[in-house]
């Protein structure tokens, strides 16, 4: 069956079998169909191959097996993104609207922020429902359109929403998916989504448990800022639509709500709305009216906010296909250019290879302005693979590439790297005729007059970096046999992929890896050998600037870390860069390092610490207890994920993502601190006795600290370690490589779906706790909370740091 | 670190929008949008390529003359102002 969708003149063309009939129909039923355009763009669901159904983009496919009631969310989704993703015509933001007679207040707020819930309260209050997630300012009319879709309610707000609305009957016409419910529109006095409705108020929204009932005027020039931050087309406009935001604002009053629960509005908010909606009024005299103080010209700090428009929404990884001889993978930043002719330049020069062969692309900046395109790329280059990836940077994305290539060989480039016809041919016979070899293989770098070669890099400083190109005659000839080389450059590299050695997880940025790697594969008893066919080519200049910061301090850092790790001596590095940059800037990373001075964290392949963004004090706090241990060096900062509606949410999703992430550099183990830790006096003697003790133990899981609900028990023939019984809290905790996939399985990977899971299991530290079996903490307590630190089961004060 | 001898000029590459006495700077290479409350317009606009730091304090100070110290104040938003790249800094003359 086919049904179109329309929307501020975007059309998106849905295929569907027949008894999908009743669900599109549900979703889209109330919006246009609009005459065919020929210009839509076509949503396929079909039937899956084994169960459930897959969802096709314009062929390429999106999703797999989905089941019946998982399909409207992700449907949902897609038909947005695709009414949005060439919108040009007006403004697209991300917000929920209702009206009241000819006039609408729009709630604008990015996905998961709670507009919807409000959308409710207002609806039970005799306002209209015009939608919840997209609404479209026309340029030309000042008229807007809203998308008229269902109600859509997060599972752990529809108790409320239901006793809200009355709703209970509709129940059988509800779509209840894992993580959220669809309420018929119908169910409401809905006006059109296309009418001649005037925005006359927007509404920021901000819930916050238990938070008192704030309403904050706010001047045209901040909600211009904040509606920044819900455009969802920007990209597509002229100087990214500013000046029309800004008109906009100028006509139109704005305010932030900040509530802790519904009771607070009965009586206030609705009143306000309608008042306002009555009597009408700009964004400066509603700033006026709401002013108590003030009228004199007054100092205030300046402070200096920013606001991004709402980034894309993030590419789903391609399918990966079957296993194939040779991956090329390569990592990329917003450099479409540069892996579009690397790839394609594969495609035209080495055809003979393309069966044989997967291309791995790895984004790093998913929700940039190239995400779109590298990820159309697989509708049209076989055996192509987008893979976004938020997390990683600098030179650890390489081990992300090796841990994802579906292939035994394994070609890692730099995007914008070209290869000399033949060449990916012969290195495959290669591995195939060298079935043994665990080498490192690289080739001669073209100059740009692409003849002239250099086939290695000297073992010399120069400029911040360890190696100097040089050119051995015996890699002149492409004919000519292989040989070892000290090391070269990395913008090409191959080796099997068990052969990988990895880099040392404490590496940071980008830097660091030439000679290093090298070293790591002799050390390894293999060779770095260069092969005389394997030439090729790699853009250098960049007149446009590069999109990411190279930092002198990772760079230094990684070189001293790995010269570490190998045994090599450290006093050339601090030598060049002192000499290059100053000496205080080698001193303080050295300091930082505290490289002569080997200690228990060492157990640990990666430390991370959660904060919010916006917890700068709390992080500054960190930074200095971390430094009384000694440790800066190896805490790596994760950006908590905030979901203000319930902190346990985004707790959980923060975690799971660092076990990801672990999970994905193939480390044996992480220690996740958050970032209200305070550390025992004795941590470092404390905790290196009881890793002694843990080792050659089977443990899943490890507490620096916890609050202990019943008496840990003693492990016999152990002092530093006990069983926990019911310990929450996960301030301080290590998880073991073995334990990584079950969490990962057990743990869901999107908002919509921790909030069911935190529904049933309540929080991460929750869950854990009933799954003692292989847990173990240390003995002491090493790691305790700054707002609990007289709970039963901590130590006294005393014996913790400040 | 800023010094008082310096002087700032504002980056023309951003598009302005002053809505009553605040203003949005926009730079549209970067999609970033700053917000300048009245105070933070004010230095912006007084980085004409030839006032130092210590001129904007002072012409501050005037218009604020219960506001205390605010040296520090200015300082910090000259600083972001310059890391967003909103702001360009010389030695004066």
């Amino acid at each position: 069956m086919k049904h179109n969708v329309s929307f501020a003149g975007q059309q998106v063309r849905l295929d569907f079998p027949d008894e999908l009939e009743q669900t599109v129909d549900f979703l889209f039923g109330r919006l246009p169909t609009g005459p065919d355009s020929g210009r839509a763009q076509r949503i396929t669901i079909k039937a899956g191959s084994q169960s459930g159904f897959d969802m096709l983009r314009e062929g390429a496919l999106l999703a797999q097996g989905l089941p019946r009631r998982e399909l409207a969310n992700p449907l949902m989704g897609e038909v947005i993104h695709a009414l949005i993703e060439n919108q040009s015509e007006g403004l697209s933001l991300h917000a929920a609207a209702v009206s009241s007679g000819d006039r609408a207040v729009w709630l604008p707020g990015r996905s998961g922020s709670g507009k919807s819930t409000l959308t409710a309260w207002l609806l039970s209050r005799g306002f209209d429902y015009l939608g919840d997630e997209l609404v479209h300012a026309h340029l030309k009319n000042n008229g807007f359109e809203s998308f008229l879709r269902p109600l859509n309610i997060k599972n752990s707000a529809l108790a409320a929403v239901e006793e809200l609305l009355d709703i209970e009957q509709t129940h059988p016409r509800m779509l209840r998916s894992s993580s959220a419910t669809m309420i018929p529109h119908t169910e409401f006095s809905a006006a059109s989504g296309r009418d001649n409705t005037g925005l006359s108020l927007i509404i920021f929204p901000e819930f916050s448990a238990e938070s008192a009932l704030g309403l904050e005027p706010l001047s045209p020039a901040r909600a211009a800022l904040l509606l920044m931050n819900s455009y969802v087309n920007a990209r597509n406009l002229e100087n990214h639509g500013f000046p029309e935001i800004a008109a906009l604002v100028k006509k139109v009053p704005a305010f932030k709500l900040i509530y802790g629960h519904f009771d607070q509005l009965d009586g206030t908010l609705d009143e306000i709305i309608r008042l306002i909606l009555e009597h009408g009024a700009s964004g400066s005299e509603l700033s006026r009216w709401l002013k108590i103080i003030d009228r004199q010209a007054q100092y205030r700090p300046p402070p200096i906010t920013t606001a991004t428009p709402a980034p894309a929404p993030i590419p789903q990884a391609s399918p990966a296909g079957t296993r194939k001889k040779l991956t090329i993978g390569m990592a990329t930043y917003d450099d479409y250019d540069g892996v579009y002719f690397s790839v394609q330049a594969i495609r035209l020069y080495h055809p003979e290879v393309l069966d044989e062969t997967e291309i791995l692309v790895i984004d790093n900046h998913p929700d940039g302005p190239c995400a779109e395109a590298l990820k159309n790329l697989d509708k049209w280059v076989k055996h192509y693979r987008y893979i976004p990836n938020q997390q990683l940077n600098g030179t650890a994305v390489r081990d992300y590439v090796f841990r994802e290539a579906n292939a035994d060989y394994v070609m890692c480039i730099d995007s914008h790297v070209m290869i000399q016809a033949g060449a990916i041919r012969k290195l495959i016979d290669y591995f195939d005729e060298h079935p043994r070899c665990s080498d490192l293989l690289q080739g001669p770098m073209l100059r740009d007059d692409a003849s002239s070669v250099e086939t290695h890099f000297k073992p010399e400083w120069r400029g911040g970096m360890y190696g100097v190109w040089e050119t051995d005659p015996r890699g002149e000839d492409p004919h000519g046999e292989p040989f070892e080389i000290p090391m070269q450059g990395l913008a090409l590299f191959a080796c099997r992929k068990s052969a990988w050695p990895g880099f040392n997880p404490a590496f940071r940025g980008f830097g660091g890896e030439e000679g290093y790697i090298h070293e790591k594969f002799r050390a390894a008893g293999h060779k770095a050998l260069c092969l005389p066919f394997l030439r090729w080519l790699h853009r250098f200049a960049r007149p446009m600037g590069v999109p990411y910061v190279n930092v002198w301090e990772d760079r230094i850092r990684n070189y001293l870390i790995g010269f570490t790790e190998l045994g090599l001596n450290t006093v050339p590095v601090e030598q060049h860069f002192s000499e290059l940059l100053n000496p205080e800037v080698v001193d303080r990373t050295k300091q930082e390092l505290a490289l002569d001075e080997p200690g228990p964290f060492d157990f640990f392949d990666a430390i991370y610490c959660i904060n919010l963004d916006q917890a700068s004090q709390r992080w500054s706090q960190m930074l200095e207890r971390f430094g009384t241990l000694g440790i800066v060096h190896r805490i790596q900062r994760f950006s908590a994920i905030e979901t203000p509606d319930n902190h346990h949410i985004g707790c959980a999703l923060s975690h799971r993502a660092i076990i990801d992430q672990a999970a994905r550099r193939g480390f044996r183990n992480v220690l996740v601190f958050e970032d209200d830790a305070i550390f025992h006096r004795d941590t470092l003697s404390n905790l290196e006795a009881s890793l002694n003790e843990l080792e050659g133990e089977e443990w899943s899981w490890l507490y620096l600290g916890g609050v202990e609900w019943r008496k840990p028990t003693p492990v016999p023939g152990k002092v530093h370690l006990q069983k926990p019984q019911r310990m929450t809290c996960t301030h301080a905790i290590a998880y073991n490589r073995e334990y990584f996939r079950t969490l990962l399985d057990e743990l869901p990977e999107t908002r919509e779906a921790m909030q069911s899971w935190v529904d049933k299991h309540l929080a991460i530290d929750q869950y854990l706790a009933r799954r003692p079996e292989s847990a173990y903490a240390t003995r002491p307590t090493l790691v305790i909370q700054t707002n609990h630190s007289r709970v039963a089961g901590a130590a006294p004060d005393e014996e913790f740091l400040p | 670190m800023i010094s008082l001898q310096q002087v700032f000029a504002r980056n023309n590459n951003y598009q302005l929008e002053e809505i009553d006495d605040e203003l949005l700077l926009y730079n549209p290479a970067h999609t970033r949008t700053i917000y300048l409350n009245p105070s933070a317009a004010a230095i912006w606009k007084l980085c004409d390529g030839h006032t130092t730091a210590q001129a904007i304090i002072t012409a501050l100070q005037d218009v604020y003359p219960d506001a205390g110290n605010i040296a520090a104040d200015i300082a910090d938003a000259l600083n972001q102002l310059h890391e967003f790249g909103a702001i360009t800094v010389s030695d004066g003359e």
